[in-house]
């Protein structure tokens, strides 16, 4: 299994956001979680990021269970833009070295190469304080890059175009599709239809993980 | 100056009171130095100084002691007033701001705006404005005044005062500069700091702690440099203004000696006349600091006003 949740107990001083969670993914599943608002689906989600620490039961993924060692096995494209007030370069490699053939990899992956020809200075553009100066589906499209780049064998996503219109989030749509092309991926939403491409959905309330679902039964 | 002048609309009586206080005390220190340059004269004829004098004087001074206080009470009153309107000013344009507004807010830049640009505001309305403005009426009174008492000599002795007026100008402009960028670099600092919190849990997952912790101290560094620029070049400006502002004082000893010898005027009246060259030349000595710390003033309240994008 590349990410085992057993009896995962978390608690925010006194409320318990995530009760005996059970979840097995095989390695290249998609897998999605769909919940409302306050569910603890981001809680999960950063819990098998290796963000939080667990208070009860074993989280292992890809065979590790320190979280230093979990953060490393995974990547991550949030809702909100995440981009750091720098070039796409430093945004897509985060400091660290990678060649020029990985970069362009990952920028042609994210749909981002046309984009980034257009600009004056390129790969090498600044993109504002909170990514002010890019739209929301270039912002994403970064974001994208930044874990093709990580090359990680996880990869976590967190409603990532539920702040996009339609027309930008189909485009975005296709830099995920290469993104989590052979990977394994937990996706968590609470709009099923994104969910398109899973092979399982789960459903999360109330911090309790239920049955597994087809997506024709949802 | 318009957000300025917008602030201070709203509290006019308030302002009225002090500038009129302002201009009481002037005149109250005017007399004082007159009387006190007519007992001058008085002693070198050997004439003695008569019991209604000192009743005078000693009006004079609690007059003086009076007029202080209240400067000192309406001045910070006033301070106090613009403070609360501008605080108010602010929180209502949180509260009145579209949603898609409030989103794209950056939360380090809205902290440093409420920790250090109102803070430094309030500061200097409490602290500054009313100096700088009773700075100004003193120069103003006391230069008509030796005008009035003897024209030529208050020519001769503060000439310089121009040159030392063209000096404060660019020296302030020198130090607006350094301050402009100090004040940009702490902004751009406290977006950083913003984003350094907000993407926590990417730069975790993406182990980018030392490309942002790199550019953070780069940051900080810059900004300190800026910062220890600005206060050596603020010395260095101010320490020549201050040799400046002695040049009227030593023009004075020089003509004002030489007619007190000619028999042309007292000596009361050059007493009177090095006694309140400090209300000219020291005013302009202090000028360079006063409108470098005006503009940094004026600079916090258009952003917090909004008047202007940043700077």
């Amino acid at each position: 299994m590349e990410i085992l949740l057993n009896k995962v107990t978390f608690t925010y001083g006194e409320k318990k956001i995530l009760d005996e969670i059970n979840l097995s993914v095989r390695k290249q599943e998609h897998v999605g979680i769909l919940g409302s608002s306050g569910g603890g689906k981001s809680t999960l989600l950063k819990i098998i990021a290796g963000l939080y620490e667990i208070t009860e039961g074993t989280c292992i993924v890809s065979g590790c269970q320190d979280l230093d060692s979990i953060r490393k096995q995974v990547a991550v494209v949030m809702q909100n833009t995440s981009l750091f007030p720098m070039s796409i370069r430093d945004n897509i490699t985060c400091g660290h070295s990678m060649s020029e053939e990985r970069i362009s990899k990952a920028v042609e992956a994210a749909q981002l190469e046309s984009w980034i020809d257009s600009l004056p200075e390129g790969i090498d553009s600044y993109v504002g304080e909170r990514g002010g100066k890019v739209s929301g589906g270039q912002a994403q499209r970064i974001a994208i890059a930044r874990a093709i780049a990580k090359d990680a064998p996880i990869i976590l996503l967190d409603e990532p175009t539920s702040a996009l219109d339609d027309e930008t989030a189909k485009a975005v749509m296709l830099a995920l599709e290469n993104l989590t092309k052979g990977k394994t991926v937990v996706h968590v939403t609470h709009r099923v239809e994104t969910l398109w491409d899973c092979d399982c959905i789960y459903d999360l309330r109330g911090g309790k993980l239920y049955d597994t679902k087809s997506k024709s039964s949802i | 100056m318009f957000s300025l002048l917008h602030l201070c609309k709203k509290r006019k009586l308030y302002i009225i009171f002090t500038l009129l206080i302002s201009i009481l005390s002037i005149i109250i220190t005017l007399y004082w130095n007159y009387e006190l340059s007519q007992m001058i004269n008085q002693v070198q004829v050997g004439i003695f100084i008569t019991s209604t004098q000192i009743v005078v004087i000693l009006i004079l001074m609690i007059a003086s002691a009076l007029s202080q206080g209240g400067f000192t009470y309406l001045s910070g009153y006033a301070g106090e007033y613009l403070t609360h309107d501008l605080r108010m000013h602010l929180a209502q344009r949180l509260f009145t701001k579209k949603y898609y507004e409030v989103e794209q807010l950056n939360v380090g830049e809205q902290l440093s705006q409420l920790q250090n640009e109102v803070t430094e505001v309030s500061q200097y309305l409490i602290g500054n404005l009313f100096l700088l403005i009773n700075d100004g009426i003193r120069f103003l009174f006391t230069f008509i005044w030796l005008l009035i008492l003897d024209s030529k000599l208050a020519i001769l002795s503060n000439l310089p005062v121009l040159v030392i007026l063209i000096y404060v100008v660019f020296s302030s402009e020198v130090i607006e500069s350094l301050t402009k960028q100090g004040q940009r670099k702490q902004q751009e600092l406290n977006g950083f700091t913003d984003t350094l919190l907000t993407l926590f849990p990417v730069i975790r997952i993406y182990e980018a702690c030392d490309l942002l912790q790199n550019r953070y101290y780069n940051k900080v560094e810059e900004w300190q440099q800026i910062t220890i620029r600005e206060e050596m070049t603020k010395a260095r400006l101010m320490s020549l203004s201050a040799v400046l502002s002695c040049i009227p004082l030593i023009l004075l000893l020089l003509v004002g000696g030489t007619l007190v010898i000619r028999g042309d005027i007292s000596i009361g009246l050059v007493y009177m006349f090095i006694n309140l060259s400090g209300n000219v030349s020291g005013v302009m000595m202090n000028m360079p600091g006063h409108i470098a710390r005006l503009r940094r003033f004026i600079g916090n309240l258009n952003r917090i006003l909004n008047e202007e994008e940043g700077l």
